[in-house]
């Protein structure tokens, strides 16, 4: 009876908490019917409203077309959340940094896989958190083997400058490669709801968007850089899957274009704005002056950098489709030079101990400037056959910073 | 005989079932709608506990269970993982976390004082000039092409502090790959470059005598013997990735946030450059027939230029990003009676 009573309140907590801000529930609407038959309880009328679309407390029912040729699929308005904090954050981030300092490293593939589960597994979406399954040990391998490389690149350098010269080409040359294997990596050992995330990138196709595509750059003096960025991400989102299902990512190059050029002409202003006070202070305008000048046109740049971090993160959520899934993404560039700029300030004057603190900071506001909309079950995702994937490239293209984040 | 509530995932689609999990005679149950499933413990692998988040038991077949109740979990499978459960333990220990921090803070002072300098220091020793040449060449073309002018000073000016220069050269190894440069530009300065380069401008050699010049061209020498230079942009470049792999994802690598940090960590270093190109100018004078006080003398003309300068408040950005210690203070030091020979 204890235990009946015990579900019975579960099952409330599981419809109404989520509920009570008023966007979206946790639960799909099969888990909530099974919830109320595990509590032996019917789907009482309250229950019943509350996953109905036309209800009030399920803010907006979107209708969207779930792909082309399919009938319309109602989605409703589910917030991703950020539950992780500073605070136990930061216990696992120090205490693991310490252990990889005491062994000299070798701790950190173990360090990264756990401060890794910490970040998924604190992200929830449709009642469920993100869940990161890499193992340590394949990391290790491919830390080994970067760090092999890095020796190998500083040594030789050493010895030969013509080597020196000639590694950073070798790494230009690889660097599609590894991408290509730290995102297949990276989304094989994450999952949610018990399914794996997927990337099917080819090799190929990887060389031409991040590779080939930069000979277009002097070519067009500079102004296919928005072209090359939008087939990167186009080519990062579109080969993801979840389970069986692919990404697709909807963005044009067109919508790539306004972001960059009104970037450029901010930072151009600031240039010009530069120069010009320089041109004054030059004539007894004074060191403050040029000081101010100095502040002004850094500043001018900082604007535009977070100016294309934020339309660009928008862009891209807004633009892709998992299925009938979606999302909406209200990432504001004044938000994001805020929290930038107090990390960045934190971080120094801690002497690195506010990484943590700036992690969740930089992770909550992201997910709440994030929402999902989802169709009202789920079952529209179903597993792919498993693979296993290496973890030497991911590890690798960690090691020179190659890395792409979505 | 405990109950946990949990979900249930066939790991074929994404619904989960709510379930409730027990442990009965060494096995576990899950039932929920539609799901009555046994398993031995030995076909069950729990994740390893990290904070509160949730639990994921993997099961035969992709299957799953997660559950928030770490605490069960903990206490149905003792023996698992014991390293990462000792591991977990610590996070919470606040003992560990003290230590943890002074551990880190201790060794990031450590490599930015010590580490990073004995690092770039060996690594600078052991450049080969062809690699450094290049680069003070490079400098210096483009040093021209920003608005220096070719020298003005008198042929015979030159010739006699060019026999300076061999002379302060002459028994350092390599004494082949010093050169001296003369450049006019808009105020009195002298600095090295990569590869034994020393600049000096006109304007210096307006403002000094031929032996405060060779007072001043001595402490550059100084910079060269130290490799102060490659040891500057090492030094630099270290500093970059270390702030950049510090504030990471945070504070985004991108340069723009990062840029000034790096700036005043740099300037740390090239005070220390600075004393030792004096200490050896102070110690070399006295070998070539020079007193130290020579050097002071040129501190003293410089500074007063530059407070003359200030005061038509043209120059003075060169006093604000001057990265040289007190002036007052490198007077003295090369006032100071040399110490008595042993």
């Amino acid at each position: 009876m204890a235990g009946r009573a015990r579900a019975a309140v579960w099952l409330q907590i599981a419809t109404h908490v989520h509920a009570r801000d008023g966007v979206g529930l946790d639960y799909t609407r099969s888990e909530i019917a099974k919830l109320a038959a595990l509590t032996q309880t019917t789907p009482t009328d309250d229950i019943a409203l509350r996953v109905s679309p036309e209800d009030a407390l399920i803010p907006k029912a979107v209708v969207g077309a779930a792909s082309e040729g399919t009938s319309p699929v109602a989605l409703i308005e589910r917030r991703v959340e950020f539950r992780g904090n500073a605070r136990e954050y930061f216990n696992i981030w120090i205490v693991n940094v310490a252990l990889t300092l005491l062994t000299l490293g070798v701790y950190s593939a173990w360090a990264k896989v756990r401060t890794r589960r910490y970040l998924y597994g604190s992200v929830w979406l449709v009642g469920a958190p993100l869940d990161y399954q890499a193992k340590p040990l394949p990391i290790l391998v491919g830390r080994a083997i970067g760090f092999v490389l890095f020796l190998a690149y500083v040594l030789g350098g050493r010895i030969s400058p013509e080597f020196g010269l000639i590694t950073p080409g070798v790494i230009a040359l690889l660097a599609p490669w590894l991408i290509v294997r730290g995102l297949r990596f990276r989304a094989r050992y994450s999952a949610w709801r018990g399914l794996n995330f997927g990337f099917a990138g080819s090799v190929g196709q990887s060389y031409v968007v991040f590779l080939l595509n930069y000979l277009l750059m002097p070519l067009s003096l500079g102004f296919a850089y928005p072209y090359i960025r939008a087939k990167q991400r186009h080519f990062v989102i579109a080969q993801h899957r979840f389970g069986s299902q692919h990404f697709a990512f909807d963005a044009t190059v067109g919508d790539f274009y306004p972001i960059y050029l009104a970037a450029w002409a901010l930072a151009f202003l600031g240039y010009l704005g530069l120069v010009g006070v320089m041109a004054v202070a030059t004539r007894g305008w004074g060191v403050t002056g040029v000081w101010l000048a100095l502040i002004a046109s850094y500043f001018l740049y900082f604007s535009a950098f977070v100016y294309i971090a934020a339309r660009v993160a928008n862009l891209t959520f807004n633009k892709m489709r998992v299925g009938a899934m979606r999302f909406r993404s209200n990432v504001r560039a004044r938000d994001l030079a805020g929290l930038y700029l107090g990390n960045t300030v934190a971080i120094l004057l801690t002497l690195g101990l506010a990484v943590p603190w700036a992690v969740v900071r930089m992770a909550r506001y992201r997910a709440t400037q994030l929402v999902a909309l989802v169709p009202e079950d789920l079952s529209g995702f179903v597993a792919d056959s498993a693979v296993t994937e290496g973890a030497i490239g991911a590890e690798v293209a960690d090691s020179f910073d190659v890395g792409v984040g979505i | 005989m405990s109950t946990i509530e949990g979900w249930f995932y066939d790991g074929r689609q994404a619904d989960g079932v709510p379930v409730r999990v027990t442990m009965r005679n060494g096995a576990l149950c899950v039932e929920g709608e539609g799901v009555t499933r046994v398993w031995a413990l030995s076909q069950v692998e729990p994740t390893t506990r990290v904070a509160n988040t949730r639990r994921v038991l993997h099961l035969p077949h992709r299957q799953q269970v997660h559950t928030d109740d770490n605490d069960a979990v903990d206490t149905w499978f003792p023996a698992r993982a014991p390293l990462e459960r000792l591991v977990a333990r610590l996070e919470h220990h606040p003992a560990v976390v003290a230590g943890s921090i002074v551990l880190i803070l201790a060794t990031l002072i450590g490599a930015f004082w010590w580490g990073v300098p004995w690092f770039a220091l060996k690594l600078a020793q052991a450049m080969p000039p062809e690699v450094e040449r290049p680069l003070g060449e490079q400098t210096l073309s483009s040093l021209d092409l920003w608005g220096f002018e070719p020298s003005e000073l008198s042929a015979r000016r030159i010739d006699r502090l060019n026999e300076r220069f061999d002379e302060l050269v002459r028994n350092l190894d390599h004494a082949d790959r010093y050169r001296l440069e003369f450049r006019r530009a808009d105020m009195p300065n002298a600095f090295a470059l990569p590869g034994g380069i020393v600049v000096v401008t006109d304007e210096l050699a307006e403002l000094l005598t031929n032996d405060q010049i060779t007072a001043v061209i001595a402490h550059e020498i100084g910079h060269h013997v130290h490799r102060h230079v490659m040891r500057q942009v090492l030094q630099g470049s270290a500093v970059a990735v270390a702030v950049s792999l510090i504030t990471g994802d945070a504070a985004s690598a991108s340069g723009a946030v990062t840029t000034i940090p790096i700036m005043l960590l740099e300037s740390g270093y090239s005070r220390d450059f600075e004393r030792e190109a004096d200490a050896y100018a102070i110690s070399r004078l006295p070998e070539v027939g020079l007193s130290p006080h020579h050097f002071a003398d040129a501190l003293r003309a410089l500074r007063e230029h530059a407070s003359a300068d200030s005061e038509s408040d043209e120059a003075g950005i060169a006093g604000y990003l001057s990265t040289h210690p007190a002036t007052e203070e490198r007077i003295r030091a090369a006032e100071q009676p040399a110490p008595a020979p042993d």
